[in-house]
């Protein structure tokens, strides 16, 4: 679709009865009454004649001749084909071919009318008979460009050539059944053809006249039949010497709508070939120097002088989809739509008129004869009123607005989230379960029963400690939603039987919500590290766009852990300032006191001091069947906690516990602005102690990836003694086995032992995590209250010194902290964009490690920030 | 002696035009009139009947004022194509182009009939029928009417006069040459050369009477304007002959204009049973609302912008080489192109 559009200089409508073929038309000076308007003349297969000359008002007058000829027009040419009887060149006359004759006028303008004269009259081919004309083109055959021949193209490819009032000859062209476009090469003295071979054929004029041909045509039966018989004696001497042979043929591959001639660059003639789809262009020597693919049907073509380059062309290539393309060699620089857009050009002429030079003349399929020129207007819609013709301003407001809205939308970066969603809820008891038996994990779900942990049942039998959680679903959207899948992300202290829930149907609006009954089970094998369990809800819209909904489930502490009568045993130990009065611990961890059984509390709070000093036991023990504790004891006189255990991950849980509960007690109690300050009161981190942690967790990994090795080595040497015997085994006159048996049994045990050392390797690596996880947790925690950071600080800083102990943890922690030091943590006239070696590779010892994090606690210790702003 | 009247009918596009204008001239006759057509174009959703006579297509809607007389020789081109119809949805419509003037105006029509395709063949042939009888209605000049000194009779066309001797005085030395009066048309060719003719409707004649010329007394034949306004001069030999050669043209013309001939005949080939009977004939109002605002009902109509009326220099670009219309200062074709993004 083009933008623009082509605007009527002049233009007619030919008879609605006619037909017109792309040939029936030309465009040239025919007469001399206006030397400065060219005329067009056409010819329909109607037989009727006529010239037209358009003035800038249409009007009959521009009707010069019209006459019927009595026969169908299949060509029309002007040029220099009327003799004169003195030495003079010819002049100007016009050729009209018809399927049996080819006349030639004269257009006499002495009359007060245009008149036509005949001058003389072929008959096509000899007496008439046998020969029905295609096409025509016309030229200075034989480099003589005085006098203009014609030569006429039979439909079944033989020419015949004319020589003013003479017939020259007749000869037939080879390979070709249909005639193709012909026209004439003046510097080559050829004629281009296009064969049914699809190829493009090159035949000298001189070689045309000289070869000899059959005319008759029982001759031309004679022939066929010799060349049926191939050893027929005149064959071999026909083909030696007089057969029509083309100069060159190059296959397009394409059939050829038209062929003309001209220089697209300015510097030799091409042969322009317009196919179905391409363009082609040939050199003199008919190879291609290039093509290109048009990308629409194609019509025709015609050739126009280049003003920027002399001597070189344009291309206006007209297409079936009515537009004409305007281009410059390969380069389209013009499109324009037909000034009629329903119909499209069949013929083509660019001429210089007496109002411009340049316009354009076509003819289009329901036979508009017009001169045009480029519009430069955009085409422009017609304007379409609506119904009533009444605009409502309010709705035009209305819809404006809600456009303004869409575009605004589309602009920011935010998208809005749809309406539709999944709104999750939860509820969690404030109390456990009642214990239930151990069979509860049947069906699938044994492998639970080994890590959970035991209570007490009412009945004295022994139960598995959970608590049921209720997770309710809304989905706002109507309708209802299909296979909605909710998953559970659980930290490694929790337990659930099905991690991954499949709902069948969720109904949509205003329906109750759907409840589901998660069931929760501690591990009894590791130390609780966060409380809280994710939970996301996926499902796809009606139009297969996959969204989700996300909530999180927080757990109680009494889940995790129990109250038992206080110890003392401060291996380890903290100290918590706040600057607000103290808190009754009983108070605080009101929730705990009340799970405890009358006994239990009694024992808790044997003499009222469970308000001063609070024992945790987690449900996990030490190698000695110990349970690990943490204790925490307040100051009676001001607001100081302390926290103690004698196992160093096990404060975790509790102070973080502890942290929070204060800091939600404030909340609720003295609101936002409570100012509650948590300091960290003791002269040092006890980075030794984490050091330690780190050790122990790198070393249970050496320890893995040594007992790997010998399981790598100890497998390749049974493998080795396996194939030995094996070969043994197969062989007639086997050797001695040599003790190759009691070999392979040995390596077999040695085998299983390692595997069962891996095991516990790797058990010890999930509990020094588990430890290191908590011990990293505890001291981001004493950081943070130490240096008191900012939340985006501490954010920075627990991401690159991460609490989830991945299987590189050192590694990568490693790398982490010399990112920190190179970047935000640089000093200033330190370079920033050093290179960091990014391989994880296991390191010897974790020297380094404890090194670089001693730096960047150091920085953070001397007021560094980790926060860009 | 003046007579002739315009007959705007076949060549002009009126929109929302007052009743009577609706009403068949003399010799316009209704060739088909449907019932329960879409006007999707301009009142897409209203209902309407389409009625096309030998001159032109008229479009009445069934209530309110709206109609369109489109004139059959304003029409471009006719296509049948898919249009969204209010009242049908998506289903073949008739698209007619047209060209008033210098706008261009496009209408849709869309029949409410489901399959039937009467809307298309009627408007169609009906078309095609007035283009090929061009001759009953046009000025045409040196056309290829004449064969062996006889006027080619039109299929509805009688010659009722051969008149020889008469001399065309349009070139200096003037031409000798005959007239054939037909009930038609007024033809003249000249004895030497048979292309060098004219032949003249009645309905194309805006005056036509004896005038002194320098060659002494002449007919004088004028045509109306819209078709050039030419002035043709005859002279007949005696004289004497003038006055009744004048009063046959006249006459010939009063019948004509009573009962005109257009040229567009018809016969249908499957003809329903006679309606005339069960006609009621449509009483028109006789209060005539005239509007006091001049309609802009064409709006909706065009086909392009309403850009006819402004039609710029053409100037010859030197960069691609083709006549141009001509551009603003400081732009040029290829500027123009790149923005336009091609």
């Amino acid at each position: 679709m083009s933008l623009f559009k082509a605007k009527d200089y002049w233009s007619t409508s030919l008879s609605a009865s006619d037909e017109y073929d792309s040939c029936g038309i030309t465009v040239a000076h025919l007469t001399t009454l206006d030397p400065e308007q060219p005329q067009i003349i056409t010819g329909s297969f109607e037989g009727v004649l006529r010239l037209h000359l358009p003035s800038e008002e249409a009007s009959p007058r521009d009707l010069l001749l019209e006459e019927d000829l009595g026969s169908p027009i299949l060509s029309v040419k002007v040029g220099n084909f009327v003799p004169t009887n003195t030495s003079d060149p010819p002049t100007v006359g016009l050729a009209v071919l018809h399927p049996k004759r080819l006349v030639v006028y004269k257009v006499d303008n002495s009359t007060p009318t245009l008149s036509l004269n005949k001058c003389y009259e072929h008959q096509l081919g000899v007496h008439g008979k046998h020969f029905t004309a295609a096409n025509m083109c016309s030229g200075g055959f034989g480099s003589d460009p005085s006098r203009e021949q014609i030569c006429v193209q039979s439909l079944d490819s033989r020419i015949q050539i004319f020589d003013l009032d003479v017939l020259s000859f007749t000869r037939r062209l080879p390979n070709a059944l249909l005639p193709g476009p012909i026209v004439y090469h003046e510097k080559l003295d050829s004629f281009i053809t296009f064969n049914s071979l699809l190829d493009v054929e090159c035949y000298s004029f001189s070689v045309l006249a000289s070869a000899q041909d059959t005319l008759d045509s029982d001759d031309e039966e004679d022939k066929l039949k010799n060349l049926k018989s191939p050893n027929h004696p005149s064959n071999t001497s026909v083909s030696a010497s007089k057969k029509v042979q083309a100069s060159w043929a190059t296959n397009l591959g394409e059939s050829i709508v038209e062929i003309k001639i001209g220089s697209l660059e300015g510097v030799s003639k091409d042969i322009v070939c317009l196919g179905t789809k391409c363009i082609f262009a040939l050199n003199d020597l008919g190879s291609i120097k290039w093509s290109k693919f048009l990308g629409y049907d194609t019509i025709g073509f015609t050739l126009f002088d280049n003003p920027k380059n002399p001597g070189s062309n344009n291309i206006i290539v007209s297409g079936a989809d009515g537009n004409l393309n305007v281009y410059r060699s390969q380069r389209l620089i013009w499109k324009v739509k037909l000034s009629d857009p329903n119909s499209f050009s069949i013929a083509t002429f660019v001429n210089d008129f007496d109002c411009c030079k340049g316009m354009i003349t076509t003819l289009s399929d329901d036979c508009r004869l017009s001169v045009s020129y480029l519009g430069t207007e955009s085409e422009k819609e017609g304007q379409v009123v609506k119904e009533g013709k009444e605009i409502n301003y309010d709705d035009v407001d209305e819809e404006h607005r809600k456009l303004l809205g869409i575009i605004r939308a589309s602009q920011s970066d935010t998208r809005i989230e749809p309406r539709e969603k999944i709104i999750m809820r939860t509820q969690v008891p404030k109390r456990l379960d009642e214990p239930d038996q151990v069979h509860t994990f049947d069906g699938g779900f044994e492998h639970l029963a080994d890590s959970a942990v035991r209570m007490p049942c009412i009945d004295g039998s022994e139960g598995v400690l959970r608590i049921t959680a209720k997770l309710f679903l809304t989905y706002t959207g109507t309708g209802g939603l299909k296979d909605v899948t909710v998953t559970l992300n659980l930290p490694d202290s929790v337990m659930t039987k099905d991690t991954c829930i499949k709902i069948d149907k969720l109904k949509g609006g205003s329906a109750t919500p759907m409840i589901i009954d998660i069931v929760f089970f501690a591990n009894a094998s590791v130390l609780p590290t966060i409380d809280t369990v994710g939970v996301t809800a996926m499902f796809f819209t009606a139009s297969g766009e996959p969204r989700t909904g996300t909530t999180s489930i927080k757990l109680p502490l009494f889940f995790f852990c129990r109250l038992q009568p206080a110890t003392k045993e401060p291996t380890f130990k903290f100290k918590l300032d706040t600057n607000k009065q103290p808190i009754m611990l009983a108070g605080l961890f009101d929730d705990m006191m009340d799970v405890l059984t009358d006994d239990e509390r009694s024992a808790v709070d044997a003499s009222g001091t469970a308000n001063y000093v609070l024992t945790f036991r987690y449900w996990i023990a030490d190698p000695n069947g110990v349970p690990y504790n943490a204790t925490v004891l307040l100051s009676k006189t001001s607001g100081r906690y302390r926290v103690q255990s004698h196992h160093m991950p096990s404060l975790w849980f509790i102070s973080s516990s502890l942290c929070s509960r204060l800091e939600s007690y404030f909340l609720a109690s003295e609101g936002p602005d409570s100012g509650l300050e948590l300091t960290y009161n003791e002269p040092h981190l006890p980075l030794q102690d984490f050091y330690n942690c780190i050790d122990s967790h790198f070393i249970s990994r050496q320890n893995l990836v040594h007992l790997l090795s010998l399981q790598n080595d100890c497998a390749h040497q049974f493998r080795t003694i396996q194939k030995r015997l094996l070969l043994r085994f197969k062989d007639r006159n086997a050797v001695p086995l040599n003790q190759l048996d009691v070999l392979l049994s040995e390596t077999y045990h040695r085998l299983l032992e390692i595997s069962s050392q891996v095991e516990s390797a790797q058990w010890t690596i999930t509990s020094t995590s588990n430890s290191l996880s908590c011990t990293t947790h505890l001291i981001l925690l004493f950081i943070k209250l130490r240096y008191n950071l900012l939340p985006s600080s501490f954010t920075v800083l627990s991401s690159h010194l991460s609490p989830h102990i991945s299987s590189t943890w050192e590694e990568s922690t490693d790398l982490n902290m010399m990112t920190l030091l190179r970047t935000v943590l640089a000093k200033k006239n330190q370079d920033q964009t050093g290179n960091l070696n990014n391989n994880l590779v296991m390191q010897k010892d974790t020297n380094k490690l404890k090194k670089h994090i001693s730096i960047v606690v150091d920085r953070i210790h001397k007021g560094a920030s980790l926060s860009a702003d | 002696m003046a007579m002739g009247q315009y007959i705007w009918q076949d060549r002009e596009i009126r929109f929302d035009a007052q009743p009577r204008l609706l009403e068949n001239r003399s010799g316009e006759f209704i060739i088909d009139s449907i019932n329960s057509v879409e006007d999707t174009k301009g009142n897409n959703g209203m209902r309407g009947s389409l009625v096309v006579t030998n001159l032109r297509i008229l479009w009445i809607a069934h209530k309110g004022k709206h109609n369109l007389s489109i004139g059959l020789k304003t029409v471009l081109n006719i296509n049948i194509r898919k249009a969204k119809s209010k009242l049908r949805g998506p289903t073949q419509a008739l698209y007619i182009m047209t060209q008033d003037a210098n706008s261009r105006f496009e209408f849709i029509f869309t029949s409410l009939v489901k399959n039937s395709p009467r809307l298309f063949t009627t408007v169609q042939s009906v078309s095609r029928a007035y283009k090929t009888s061009s001759l009953y209605r046009d000025l045409k000049l040196r056309g290829s009417i004449i064969r062996d000194q006889q006027l080619i009779l039109l299929p509805l066309e009688q010659v009722y006069n051969k008149i020889p001797d008469a001399w065309n005085l349009s070139s200096d030395q003037g031409n000798l040459g005959q007239f054939f009066i037909t009930n038609v048309r007024l033809v003249w060719h000249a004895n030497l050369a048979q292309n060098f003719n004219v032949s003249v409707p009645y309905m194309q004649m805006k005056h036509v009477r004896i005038r002194n010329s320098k060659f002494g007394k002449a007919l004088v034949v004028e045509t109306q304007p819209r078709c050039g306004g030419y002035i043709l001069g005859f002279r007949l030999h005696p004289p004497e002959r003038l006055e009744t050669i004048l009063k046959e043209i006249c006459s010939l013309h009063k019948i004509f204009s009573v009962n005109p001939i257009f040229g567009v005949d018809f016969h249908e080939e499957e003809s329903a049973p006679s309606l005339d009977a069960l006609k009621v004939a449509r009483v028109d109002d006789d209060v005539e609302i005239v509007d006091g605002d001049t309609n802009d009902a064409f709006a909706a109509y065009y086909a392009e912008g309403s850009n006819g009326s402004d039609n710029k220099e053409i100037t010859f670009d030197n960069d691609i080489g083709l006549a141009c219309e001509k551009l603003p200062d400081g732009w040029n074709m290829s500027s123009l192109w790149n923005v336009a993004g091609g």
